[in-house]
């Protein structure tokens, strides 16, 4: 701590004494600025390189600046190429900007600060606000879907409000791979909350280098985003979007109707249906999920900004109906980000947003669809719920289930930049994450069947509360001198994550709509939980830039955080990165290339998701026993699951190569990057042994294992305007390759892992070395028994007869043992790619998005998880029944020996998907001035217009937490949405 | 104000102090860890109570009667065809990497855990020294009784005294667990527990010297150790803490919880489970009409046939359809066969359910929540008295006990099941087995009988039992997988 303390003071002195030595006498300098064509521009930005000094030119594009000869000034403005100037003895500068090249000289969001793409040593992707309009969701995640190499968005659920999962870079952990996401400098695991509309830009930081700035945190990639703010010197404009869309179910899962399920029945149990011609069919899937279900969004903002402010206002409405009755998300936005400009060295600002929602979720019914007999109708002659068998009455499970959740959650921070010295910047910045939420379940009284009932009213009522701050204060240093360019930024930063639940829960409600727990209810139970967690950050980051070519960038980052004890406790994270302009040299001399770059990084960087208090070994209470003469519960209170102590930071540790090639004026650009990742002592919940005591069902993280991850990833854009035609194509592509190279000592299992517990016994994934995390394990199917003979000859389990499978030897010890169980694939895909082309001709606008995945597979839990007699799916129709019939499919049962874990339940995954279809026009602008309309657009879109794949459940996508990546337990399912909408902007 | 106070007092306090320690220690917020507890008399008291909680959960004796679907007295029940997991125990197809002999081997090692905390951690603790030996005396009970139903499930088995044990052990052989942990454990259990009547009454119900002795006595006849199990049987019969309920059905009624014939019951009450409620009255309860439960563990056909006539422990044993419970008429489920038969026209079951855990006065699905468990009675010590004097060659004596227990299920009734006079050792034994067998059905007692007598290939071998392999449950695959090859599965189960 000292030692770093007294590098700092030297490193400040050094560059503080090396600025003051320069100082020199001021003089004024005015001007005007044009366009190539002569057009005065108002707005331009002009300010001294290396400072935080500037101005603007105002209506007639004047300008008037104080300078120091010697010093460059920049004049900049959006659109058109930045030049620089380097004061003499002038004192009058006119300057005419050109339009620029697209891409090269944009600026970059990275940790703590921004840097030009051109300067950028790391591996970053920007994905434009617009980009995300595309698709009507609740979450701008879901919009990176096949836009970003390297980013897998999986939407594993159609649930309104549903978040997508994440993956940048593969799958570098067990316990928690998403990524952190800054959101306004705020550091989140969501962004539930954020309107797309209010997003400018974002950048996902994929490598070490970039990442190292969140140290402990930026194992998993880093999602920057910024949100929109007005501008100085513009007037307002305001902005006005109304989308109005339909979902639908476009894939049902064949399941079989009331006659092939009564023929299948009737083959495990002669004799249960008779008069198969008079069965009445019920079609489940239809009966319970809606055909239609509406989504609705509209914003409204106002932006601008005067010579001493700039603003920023927009307020969204979001709602969106489940196909799936009850379910239902609903959120108002509201985000104000104003900047004010105090005088030329104090710039304070807040960026805010204030956001309300309500989500109704859906009874888990997925499943008792599926498995409902089609032979029982819904209702009985008299209008009840029919006892259907199966899993219950799905209908009635929905009508009983009333589950809301609502509240209010807050994002923002409140900062403060000074400038002095003129390269000097100390920023502090205060950030909040708030949210208050309740949350209330109500259950009547009804009986469908005994397993289906419910004797007395029940409600129950939570509330949980997250108060999160996070406070950061830097000193950036920014310096150029000749063909030296300097940014460095010291920080150090605090944060405390606070939050407390509370709930109740009570039956014999007096009446049901009085859902309060102040009446004189039965069994009023409360829990109130509560955790702290606390972290402590210094950061350092320099980036040098030598000749406009030379690019080097030292970054370090020291966490401590109170989740982990002793020694484990704090955690250095270092890295380096390098670039070469190529085309920029003097050498250099192809006409066609306009950009060439390579670059390299490595870095070390954490990973810090675990529970606050995995490390203890908590008391539980409420384990009380009943004594007495006149049975009272006594109270008890003994240990609960294991803590592990020994736990510490995840580790990655990320190489990186990237290249960056610009053609025809980057008309064309593509960039490439190969990367390496190994992550080492990833946390994992890990069941224990029996004999430790913890009972059934627990779980214990420990640092466990090692993984790597490497990959290709590519990203290419051709764009160009012909006339009146506009085209952009873009593609992505990344491949992934996962495997784990190393089990720790601490669990003391050098074999594998079980993950993947399908909750009937059955472990169906599993974890070893060689292979990727969490792959696919269980036997091999190799055929069917056709007869007596042939059971006989082979090797089988001892309660497989004729019709059951056959499954591979695999260890040729001539016994068909839980040892045969094998590698039967893996749910991370080789190859993610997403393909977009967008045309503008005319004030028409047609997009398209098509994005996919190769090479994973899926394990159909659905099918396989069977406690009773449920419905199948139709490939049950091809069972055995009797010698030569099939090979490859076994006779019927209700469950038992062939439901084992076997490659029969694995499915190819891979599929390619129209993400998004668009068409819009903008409408005349004869038509829209007469309306004082700047600009007036109509749209047409379809999401998920079509998918292609083997896969026969509703989506191919099927993400989930690592333990359960890949398998389908019953997704709720992902709909086709489409839609029209209108955008004014005035 | 203290959220605001803290949003202004942390920073400034963190700039301060750099990088100071204290910022960054946080210790859990609602609850206490094991660093703490148990620390005191209180916690003691906590400690030693949450010990017994375990017992009602569902994976010991909260849920299915497992064990005894297994043997030939109960069948799984319920609908046909519903619930294959739990009808892989009435026919023994289940395999090791069956989800319920996992969850019953981790739930009772989570006994052994909750018992070793309190017999490790209160002799540090200051209190009343005879109180601390008292609970400690508790906790042994309990620990014995949980790795007896171990050791007799599973036979070798992990040897666990600590709190902390290794990562992966090897299995112990069962003599070692019979020799180091059941029997002194049960030894000190029966020096340091007071006697029943030496409870007070807010401590009914919780163990007893006459619990651990009628325990000792089991496991001795278990081992076959006649003249051990013949002493702690005497002991506990000489000890005048007990004596038979004259009203055989009462014994199991809500009156008759904690009768003059319970030596160790589990206390419930009508509510959820970690309110104080047990399942397992409502999992065999009755199904349909009236809606008293999931009707699982359904009375065998076989044991209903069992019986000598006119003996009035089958119809209080047996709620038969058509019957007239306390105004209740029994209609049972539409969804279940009334009667079941073979290819040849043989009844092979009839749908009935288990009267032993039939609340009376059952007005709906909760009220046999709070079915008390018997787990050790006065008829089941006399019973092993009779058979250990038997053994010992004392017929004489063996008669007595076994004319108590069936003089007082006759009730009065003179002319049925008279009194025994067999004084041949081989066939007393038989008829000592059979009375057990209508005495202490659904007791969770059969299955075990059965294996300590030898007889389960003879006897279930009919309902799928395997010679040679379902004498023992399969070590849960999970656990040989998690121990790297230390442990070894049971033979003939791969």
């Amino acid at each position: 701590m000292k030692r770093i303390r007294s590098i700092f003071t030297l490193l400040f002195l050094w560059f503080f004494c090396g600025i003051v030595l320069q100082a020199q006498e001021p003089v004024t300098i005015t001007g005007r600025v044009t366009d190539e064509s002569g057009i005065r521009l108002p707005g331009v930005s002009i300010y001294i390189k290396g400072t935080q000094q500037g101005t603007i030119t105002d209506l007639d594009g004047n300008y008037s600046i104080g300078v120091t000869p010697g010093d460059i000034v920049v004049f900049s403005f959006v659109g058109f190429t930045a030049q620089e100037i380097q004061v003499s003895d002038q004192t009058e500068i006119n300057i005419e900007m050109a339009e620029m090249l697209i891409g090269v000289d944009e600026v970059v969001v990275i940790g703590y600060g921004t840097v030009k793409k051109s300067d950028l040593t790391g591996s970053v992707s920007s994905v434009k606000g617009d980009d995300l309009l595309k698709i009507p969701s609740s979450s701008a995640e879901q919009a990176l879907q096949g836009k970003v190499a390297g980013v897998r968005v999986t939407s594993n659920s159609g649930a309104p409000g549903s978040s997508p999962t994440v993956r940048i870079r593969g799958v570098g952990t067990f316990g928690n791979p998403d990524p952190i996401f800054v959101v306004d400098g705020v550091i989140l695991d969501d962004i539930t909350f954020l309107n797309a509309a209010d997003i400018e830009s974002i950048e996902v930081l994929k490598d070490a280098s970039s990442t190292a700035m969140y140290g402990s945190r930026g194992a998993n990639g880093v999602i920057i985003i910024t949100t929109k703010s007005g501008t100085l010197g513009e007037k307002s404009i305001i902005n006005l979007t109304a989308g109005y869309d339909l979902q639908t179910i476009r894939h049902y899962i064949a399941m079989l109707n009331a006659r092939e399920f009564a023929q299948t029945v009737n083959k495990i149990t002669p004799g249960t249906f008779n008069n198969l011609d008079l069965l009445e069919n019920t079609d489940w899937q239809r009966e319970v999920y809606r055909t239609v279900a509406p989504i609705q969004n509209y914003q409204l903002s106002i932006s601008g900004g005067g010579s001493k402010a700039r603003y920023y206002a927009g307020v969204g409405y979001f709602n969106q109906e489940g196909v799936i009755p009850k379910s239902f998300y609903e959120r108002l936005s509201i985000k104000v980000n104003n900047e004010y400009l105090m005088n030329d060295f104090i710039h304070i600002g807040h960026n805010l947003t204030f956001s309300l929602f309500d989500q109704g979720s859906a009874a888990n019914v997925v499943a008792s669809t599926l498995r409902a007999w089609p032979t029982d109708p819904p209702y009985d002659e008299e209008g009840n719920f029919y006892g259907i068998r199966g899993n219950g009455n799905p209908l009635a499970s929905i009508e009983y289930n009333n589950n809301t959740r609502d509240g209010l959650r807050s994002v923002g921070n409140f900062y403060a930049d000074v400038s002095f010295l003129r390269h000097f910047t100390f920023r502090s910045s205060f950030g909040i994450d708030l949210e208050y939420a309740d949350g209330k379940s109500f259950t009547p009284v009804f009986f469908v069947t005994p397993q289906q009932q419910n004797e007395e009213t029940r409600l129950s009522k939570d509330r949980t509360s997250r108060e999160n701050w996070l406070w950061e204060n830097t000193l950036n240093f920014n310096f150029e001198r000749n063909a030296h360019y300097l940014d460095a930024v010291i920080g150090y930063t605090a944060q405390k994550f606070s939050s407390e639940g509370f709930s109740g829960s009570g039956r014999n409600l007096i009446r049901d709509d009085i859902q309060y727990l102040s009446n004189d209810l039965t069994d009023i139970l409360i829990s109130n939980s509560a955790s702290v967690k606390t972290m402590v950050s210094y950061l350092f980051r320099a980036n040098y830039v030598f000749r406009g070519r030379y690019l080097l960038t030292a970054t370090f980052r020291r966490d401590g955080s109170s989740v982990f004890s002793g020694d484990n406790r704090w955690g250095n994270f270092p890295s380096f990165a390098a670039g070469w302009r190529v085309s920029e040299e003097g050498f250099f001399d192809v006409p066609f290339i306009s950009n060439l770059k390579i670059r390299g990084s490595w870095g070390i960087v954490g990973n810090d998701k675990v529970d606050t208090n995995e490390r203890f070994t908590l008391i539980q209470s409420e384990l009380g026993a009943v004594f007495g003469v006149n049975e009272t519960l006594y109270p008890g209170s003994t240990y609960g699951t294991s803590g592990n102590p020994l736990i510490r930071w995840e580790e990655a540790n990320q190489a990186n190569g990237g290249i960056e090639i610009g053609l025809m004026k980057n008309k064309l650009t593509l960039e490439m990057d190969y990367y390496q990742k190994v992550t080492k002592d990833i946390l994992i919940d890990l069941p224990l042994p029996g004999h430790f005591g913890n009972g059934s069902f627990a779980y214990v993280a420990f640092n466990a294992a090692d993984v790597k991850n490497r990959g290709l990833e590519f990203n290419i854009s051709w764009r160009d305007t012909r006339g009146n035609l506009f085209y952009e194509v873009n593609a992505v592509g990344s491949t992934v390759y996962n495997e784990v190279i190393k089990m720790g000592e601490q669990t003391g299992a050098d074999n594998f892992l079980l993950l993947g517990s399908l909750g009937n016994g059955q472990n169906v994934k599993r974890v070893a070395v060689g292979e990727s995390i969490g792959y696919f394990y269980g036997y091999k199917v190799d055929g069917v028994f056709q007869n007596q003979t042939e059971l006989d000859a082979y090797p089988h389990i001892s309660t497989q007869g004729v019709g059951d499978f056959r499954y591979v030897d695999v260890n040729k010890d001539g016994e068909i043992t839980p040892d045969d169980r094998t590698y039967l694939g893996s749910p991370i895909p080789d190859f993610i790619f997403g393909l977009d082309a967008t045309v503008r001709y005319k004030g028409f606008t047609l997009a398209v998005d098509f994005q996919g995945e190769l090479g994973q597979e899926i394990y159909d839990g659905k099918d396989a998880i069977r406690a009773g007699q449920y419905n199948y799916q139709k490939r049950i129709l091809d069972a055995w029944d009797g010698e030569g019939s099939t090979n490859s499919e076994p006779r019927v049962t209700a469950g038992g020996i062939n439901y084992s874990e076997s490659d029969w339940f694995i499915h190819n995954g891979s599929f390619f998907r129209l993400r998004s279809l668009t068409l819009g026009y903008d409408l005349p602008s004869s038509l829209t001035t007469k309306l004082k309309i700047e600009r007036a657009h109509v749209f047409l879109r379809g999401t998920n217009v079509f998918t292609l794949t083997e896969y026969a459940g509703y989506t191919p996508e099927i993400g989930g937490s690592v333990r359960m990546n890949g398998i389908d337990t019953g997704v709720y399912p992902v709909t086709s949405v489409y839609g029209i909408g209108i955008n004014l902007t005035f | 104000m203290k959220t605001i106070r803290s949003f202004l007092y942390f920073p400034i306090l963190a700039i301060l102090l750099g990088c100071s320690e204290s910022f960054l220690e946080n210790p859990p917020l609602t609850t206490i860890t094991d660093e703490t507890y148990p620390a005191n008399e209180n916690d003691a008291y906590l400690v030693t109570n949450a010990a017994y909680n375990n017992l009602r959960n569902w994976w010991i004796m909260g849920g299915y009667p497992l064990a005894d679907i297994m043997a030939d007295d109960q069948t799984k029940g319920s609908e046909n065809g519903s619930n294959p997991d739990l009808q892989q125990f009435e026919n023994f197809s289940f395999s090791p990497s069956h989800a319920y002999v996992l969850a019953w081997y981790q739930t009772l090692y989570q006994s052994v855990r909750q018992t070793n905390i309190v017999i490790e951690k209160l002799p540090a603790i200051p209190m009343d020294e005879e109180l601390k030996s008292r609970y400690i005396g508790e906790a042994k009970f309990i620990r014995a009784y949980v790795y007896f139903t171990l050791v007799q499930l599973w036979g070798d088995i992990p040897k666990i005294t600590t709190i902390n044990p290794d990562r992966t052990v090897a299995r112990s052989p069962a003599a070692e667990i019979y020799n180091d942990i059941i029997i002194p454990d049960l030894e000190y259990a029966a020096q340091e527990l007071p006697e029943k009547s030496e409870y007070g009454n807010e401590d009914l119900g919780r163990a007893t010297r006459g619990a651990a002795k009628a325990l000792l006595a089991r496991v001795y006849l278990h081992l076959h150790d006649y003249p051990n199990a013949q002493n702690y049987a005497e002991e506990v019969i000489q000890s005048g803490q007990y004596s038979l309920d004259p009203d055989w059905a009462s014994v199991f009624s809500l009156e008759g919880e904690n009768g003059p014939g319970s030596i160790f019951e589990v206390g419930a009450i009508p509510l959820g489970r970690s309110q104080g409620g047990n399942q397992y009255g409502n999992t065999q309860g009755v199904r349909g009409t009236p809606n008293w439960g999931w009707g699982f563990g359904r009375p065998s056909w076989d044991y209903i046939n069992h019986f000598e006539t006119e003996d009035p422990r089958l119809d209080a044993s047996v709620i038969y359809l058509g019957e007239v419970l306390h105004g209740v008429l029994i209609e049972g489920s539409d969804l279940t066969s009334d009667t079941t038969y073979d290819g040849l026209g043989n009844i092979v079951e009839i749908e009935c359910y288990n009267q032993k855990v039939y609340v009376n006065g059952a007005t709906g699905a909760q009220d046999n929540w709070g079915h008390n468990r018997r787990v050790i009675r006065y008829a089941d010590v006399l019973l092993m008295a009779a058979e250990a004097h038997n053994e010992n060659n004392n017929p004489t004596q063996a008669l007595v006990y076994l004319n108590m227990v069936r003089e007082r299920a006759r009730g009065g009734n003179e002319t049925i099941l008279p009194d025994r006079t067999e004084t041949d050792k081989d066939a007393l034994r038989q008829l000592i087995w059979e009375e057990r067998r209508h005495e202490l059905a659904f007791e969770t007692i059969r299955y075990f009988d059965l294996m300590r007598q030898g007889r389960m290939a003879e006897v279930l071998g009919p309902l799928g039992f395997t010679e040679g392999k379902n004498e023992l449950l399969p070590i849960p695959q999970q656990e040989i997988d998690l121990s790297e090859g230390k442990m070894t599965q049971n033979p003939n189960w791969n």
